[in-house]
């Protein structure tokens, strides 16, 4: 559901609906913090993978915003 | 209407929060930034000494001869404590002039662990990180200093759980990750301040609590000793501080009772807190990834040279041992450092779009007052 960038001020959501991405990213990132203290090696590199989201998340939107729709 | 009300008081409990740590926060993000790569600057900024190339298996000589060599390079000092590097064949010995040593009145000597050659003397000077540390663990006031911050990790927690109670309402009409630039720059920013604290909110909330622990970790650790060092002295009450006993021994008597343990300090017999009178403290780590963070010291009796007292580490010391990595970030390798600072530096945007939306706020309300005023002057009210 491509709904542009502007408030719609009929589309009232969900707390899930607005939690839903936050609650994954804060779950993934919590699972990535514990995963390198377990081992190394492959623990460590799932860690990176996990705790890089945020990160991807960050620019990719922050790029995406300046992209003409 | 109740909720309209509820957001508010959230809202406001948001901003004033916020305010009040929010110096320090970005004082603790900047700070924390390069000190990340504590150990990689420091390898840059500062001389290491290192171990000349040796056959595999060269054997190591006695740790005894490395005391003896440290004694006699400084005759009368005080050996207080001896280090034994993991990743290198190295030794460093502690000497200080006097039995209970002053800050930045010591010298560390460094010896080839299967020679006992002195490779040379390592520098007394602070580096550069030692500073930044200093700035961002207590901003040199001490043990006050450290406390404050903890308490601003306090407020920078309600901070965060106001910041996610208020996120609700804000992005009921937003999808996930919208950003407006198109509207004003206050909607670009409060996007921005919103998308880049939720997805940073775990990270944030642990590498805050793990530093408001590591705040408490001369306390907890007095505590402990306050606990033990009775218990242990008892049977040696009116005695003068032991002499060393041979080192040597001690550390193989208790590498052959925890053969699961390394061994990485040992401190000589003191009357500094740091040690006990009458034994040897061999401080000892696990072998495994996550049992390399907890540190229990073994306490060899220093009048017989063999008794050991394995004391208990107590559980809120074990959670101080985890709170450090989780912290630090520096137990994934580079990696995880780099992410470690990318996600500081997020944070750091957040504080910042915080700053900003704050500002704007107070000057479009002012802007509005000022307005009302003239209207009302106007209308000659």
């Amino acid at each position: 559901m491509a709904i542009p960038s502007r408030n719609q001020p009929r589309v009232h959501r969900s707390a899930w609906d607005v939690f839903r991405w936050p609650v994954l990213v804060g779950v993934i990132c919590g699972a990535g913090l514990g995963l390198a203290l377990v081992g190394d090696g492959a623990w460590d590199a799932l860690s990176w993978l996990a705790l890089s989201l945020p990160v991807v998340l960050a620019i990719f939107c922050w790029r995406r915003a300046g992209q003409p729709r | 209407m109740v909720q309209a009300r509820t957001i508010r008081l959230w809202s406001r409990i948001h901003t004033w929060t916020s305010l009040v740590c929010m110096l320090f926060l970005l004082m603790l993000c900047v700070t924390g930034l390069p000190l990340v790569f504590h150990d990689e600057i420091d390898d840059l900024l500062e001389d290491e000494i290192a171990a000349p190339a040796m056959p595999e298996g060269t054997p190591r000589l006695s740790l005894d001869r490395m005391i003896a060599a440290a004694q006699a390079r400084f005759p009368g000092h005080y050996v207080l404590l001896l280090n034994l590097k993991q990743t290198e064949p190295l030794v460093t010995v502690a000497v200080s002039p006097t039995a209970v040593p002053a800050p930045g009145n010591f010298h560390r000597l460094t010896f080839d662990a299967r020679t006992g050659e002195m490779l040379g003397e390592e520098a007394s000077h602070q580096s550069v990180m030692d500073f930044v540390l200093r700035i961002h663990k207590d901003m040199f006031a001490g043990l006050p200093g450290e406390l404050f911050l903890g308490a601003m990790g306090l407020v920078f927690a309600a901070s965060i759980i106001s910041g996610v109670i208020v996120y609700w309402p804000f992005m009921r009409r937003l999808d996930f990750g919208t950003i407006r630039r198109r509207s004003s720059p206050r909607a670009e920013w409060l996007d921005t301040h919103n998308l880049f604290g939720i997805v940073t909110v775990t990270w944030a909330t642990v590498v805050g609590l793990t530093g408001m622990i590591n705040t408490l970790a001369t306390p907890l650790f007095d505590l402990w000793r306050a606990q033990l060092i009775p218990v242990l002295l008892a049977p040696h009450l009116g005695k003068p501080v032991a002499p060393i006993p041979s080192v040597q021994t001690a550390v193989e008597l208790v590498r052959a009772r925890f053969p699961d343990r390394l061994v990485t300090s040992v401190t000589m017999p003191t009357s500094a807190r740091f040690g006990s009178p009458q034994h040897l403290v061999i401080w000892t780590k696990g072998a495994t990834p996550f049992t390399a963070r907890m540190l229990q010291p073994m306490l060899v009796d220093a009048n017989d040279g063999k008794t050991i007292v394995a004391p208990e580490v107590p559980w809120y010391l074990k959670t101080l041992q985890v709170s450090r990595p989780l912290h630090f970030g520096d137990y994934g390798g580079l990696p995880l450092k780099i992410i470690w600072a990318l996600l500081d530096f997020i944070t750091i945007i957040v504080l910042v779009s915080g700053i900003y939306l704050w500002i704007a706020r107070r000057k479009s309300s002012v802007r509005r007052k000022r307005l009302d005023a003239g209207r009302s002057a106007a209308v000659g009210v």
